[in-house]
């Protein structure tokens, strides 16, 4: 509650004094909600994605974003998808009617280039997909 | 840039890519290869199953994709302790007993990870047809280790056997059925 972090991701956020926290007598710890929940979220977001293929498309994407989390605590990525970005990303699947542009604009170009390529794997694991970064088509043998 | 540094470079690259994988689908920040093994740390884990070690000079990207994604899934979807207890000691039981692990946790991919399954699939065609091409399969006991390893893997992953040489498994399927 009100912790901040140490790695500036936050940076302008207001964090409580520990006299403040002090005052809390029931402390919670919040992390990302499991997966299914997730992408009931979602769904209920985009009601265009509501359906049974929108939900094969949305738990693809909510895999995509647990891996870019579990790469950020791993230290590999320097930015994660947020269930927000999840959201954002579903909305921009609407619009372009394809996940792979809506990822670059939702997400990608959020990312340092270096760190692309990697991004680029997640999202080849959940859509079978390659990103123009990806290994795969700078690999000449294929 | 010589030609074995642009390959070592390659080499590096993918390795990379293939821990940032790793990391991430297991959630330890620690795994890494040391040389073409996985460690933990410090800590060098097992080899695994045969078909979890691509050459980097002959096999393709998407072979060591398929790998990463084994090797996730092994650590993740498996009773390190169980497997331990109930492993063979004999040499070739004990190959066999560690490849059937690993089609087992293959099967288990999560949903919403199709390109991971479709990795594992690339992965095991490549080992099998070079297995295939080897000559490995024109001995009985080679051709018995390949059937079992086709039939079980269709078995448990729902998947087909490799359709380059199905029909070369008939006979040693009608012996085991």
């Amino acid at each position: 509650m009100g912790l901040g972090n140490l790695n500036g991701l936050y940076h302008g956020a207001q964090r409580l004094n520990h006299a403040q926290i002090d005052r809390w007598n029931t402390v919670a710890s919040l992390d990302y909600l499991p997966r299914d929940e997730e992408v009931a979220i979602v769904q209920a977001r985009v009601p265009a994605l509501a359906d049974a293929a929108g939900r094969t498309l949305v738990e693809a994407m909510v895999a995509v974003a647990d891996l870019t989390r579990k790469g950020f605590a791993a230290g590999d990525l320097s930015t994660l998808m947020s269930p927000r970005t999840v959201i954002t990303w579903a909305e921009n699947v609407e619009i372009f009617r394809d996940p792979a542009p809506a990822f670059r604009l939702s997400f990608v170009n959020k990312c340092d280039e270096a760190e692309r390529p990697l991004v680029a794997e997640y999202f080849q694991r959940c859509f079978d997909r390659e990103l123009k970064e990806s290994h795969q088509l700078s690999d000449g043998r294929g | 840039m010589s030609e074995a540094q642009r390959r070592a470079r390659h080499a590096q690259q993918v390795a990379q890519l293939c821990e940032g994988v790793l990391r991430a689908f297991s959630g330890e920040a620690d795994l890494h290869f040391h040389g073409r093994r996985l460690h933990r740390g410090r800590e060098p884990l097992p080899w695994f199953a045969p078909h979890l070690h691509p050459l980097p000079d002959s096999d393709d990207f998407g072979s060591f994709r398929g790998t990463a994604d084994g090797l996730a899934l092994r650590l993740t979807r498996s009773d390190t302790a169980l497997h331990a207890r109930l492993c063979p000691q004999e040499p070739v039981a004990r190959m066999v007993f560690e490849m059937l692990e690993q089609y087992r946790v293959e099967s288990l991919v999560p949903p919403g990870m199709i390109g991971m399954a479709r990795n594992l699939r690339h992965r095991h065609v490549q080992c099998s047809l070079r297995f295939h091409h080897a000559g490995l399969t024109d001995t009985a006991r080679g051709l018995l280790l390949y059937a079992v390893a086709q039939i079980c893997r269709a078995r448990v992953s729902g998947e087909p056997v490799v359709q380059e040489t199905e029909d070369l498994l008939e006979a040693t399927r009608f012996t085991l059925a």
